[in-house]
């Protein structure tokens, strides 16, 4: 089957445009993990985390303020703010400091 | 022929003139870089959003935003500059907005505090006011959004459109109106399968509408302050340029004034030794 396109984005930055295997969300009304030939979905997301898999890797992410608008083949992700969990330490919490 | 002391206070205040448009051709060049950067990478997002309210479109949506509206007054959010000394840049943004329907009885949203000094002098009415800044925040554009959207909502506007100014490049600029409210063109005449909203439909886009005009609005500011900075920066680098001409112009008058002077003494001299003898 063919892969799920996950597209992040932000006012400030195109954080990710990838082909994945599954995402799971956190949509507004709970947990929501997506595969490949989802039906067309339109959600608000709470603040939280993104885990998208590829294979036996998983790459995570932080969302905030954002909505997401699924079909089958993509997932667009829009938010206010969003960063990458990959590197140890988290860039938002530096510029807090 | 003017005086040699004249020429000399006149090289002096073209100069210090100089002086002041090569510092804000210097800043400007400086700004334009980080404002340009800003506008060209929230394109991607804005982009990204305009997709997606496609894509939606191409589903059945009973929503009111989707509906084309006849009632009610036309508004027009308008992207100016807070300074002049930007070439045509605030001029060609205000004859666009005067030429446009929304210029009479509209609700008028303007940034820029030039713009808005430019209409206050014409009468026309300014509704609500956003100072323009050195380089946009997303908090402008959520202000914005905020006063525009509870218009739309009570039925009182029936159309919001957006004019700016787009960054071509450096030397090119484009007038643009983006149409934000509603969405009627993108409303597909066969619609596909039915798109599924959580919790609810109206839940859903009451947040995203307000997310959606944040967004572009924003790219909006972005877009515009990227132009401001480029065409301050052509503007004074013509300025500094004009000066420069103008200085070596006066130098040559002064310093034929200058040797006039000393051939007119000399003769003088000449003259008043002949006498003597």
């Amino acid at each position: 089957m063919a892969g799920l396109r996950l597209r992040i984005v932000t006012p400030h930055n195109q954080l990710l445009d990838d082909s994945v295997e599954m995402v799971v969300l956190p949509g507004s009304e709970g947990q929501l993990a997506v595969y490949p030939g989802h039906i067309p979905l339109v959600t608000t997301l709470q603040d939280g985390e993104i885990q998208a898999g590829k294979g036996a890797k998983e790459r995570r992410f932080r969302v905030a303020g954002g909505w997401v608008k699924i079909s089958s083949e993509q997932v667009i992700i829009l938010a206010r703010e969003a960063e990458a969990l990959d590197k140890g330490r988290s860039t938002l919490a530096e510029e807090l400091q | 022929m003017r005086s040699m002391r004249d020429i000399r206070r006149r090289i002096r205040s073209v100069h210090s003139t100089q002086q002041i448009t090569r510092a804000m051709n210097m800043i400007a060049t400086s700004r334009l870089r980080r404002a340009q950067e800003n506008a060209i990478t929230n394109r991607a997002f804005t982009n990204a959003v305009w997709d997606a309210i496609q894509e939606i479109g191409s589903h059945q949506v009973s929503s009111l935003f989707w509906r084309p509206r006849q009632e009610g007054r036309l508004c027009y959010i308008v992207v100016g500059a807070d300074k002049g000394l930007c070439g045509p840049y605030n001029a060609n943004i205000l004859r666009s907005f005067l030429e446009s329907e929304g210029a009479g009885e509209g609700v008028h949203v303007i940034t820029g505090r030039r713009l808005q000094s430019q209409l206050r002098f014409r009468g026309i009415s300014v509704d609500y006011y956003e100072e323009g800044g050195d380089l946009p925040t997303p908090k402008q554009a959520e202000r914005l959004a905020s006063f525009v959207l509870p218009l739309f909502m009570n039925g009182e506007v029936r159309e919001i459109n957006l004019l700016y100014t787009h960054f071509v490049n450096i030397l090119n600029r484009e007038i643009k109106t983006v149409k934000l409210l509603p969405l009627d063109e993108f409303r597909a005449d066969k619609a596909r399968q039915d798109l599924l909203w959580e919790p609810s439909e109206e839940a859903v886009f009451s947040k995203l509408i307000h997310h959606y005009v944040t967004s572009l609005i924003y790219n909006g500011l972005l877009e515009g302050k990227a132009s401001e900075y480029a065409a301050r920066m052509v503007a004074m680098d013509a300025a500094t340029d004009n000066a420069d001409d103008m200085i070596k112009e006066l130098t040559l008058q002064y310093n034929q004034a200058r040797q006039a002077s000393i051939t007119q003494e000399i003769a003088e001299i000449v003259g008043g030794a002949e006498a003597l003898r």
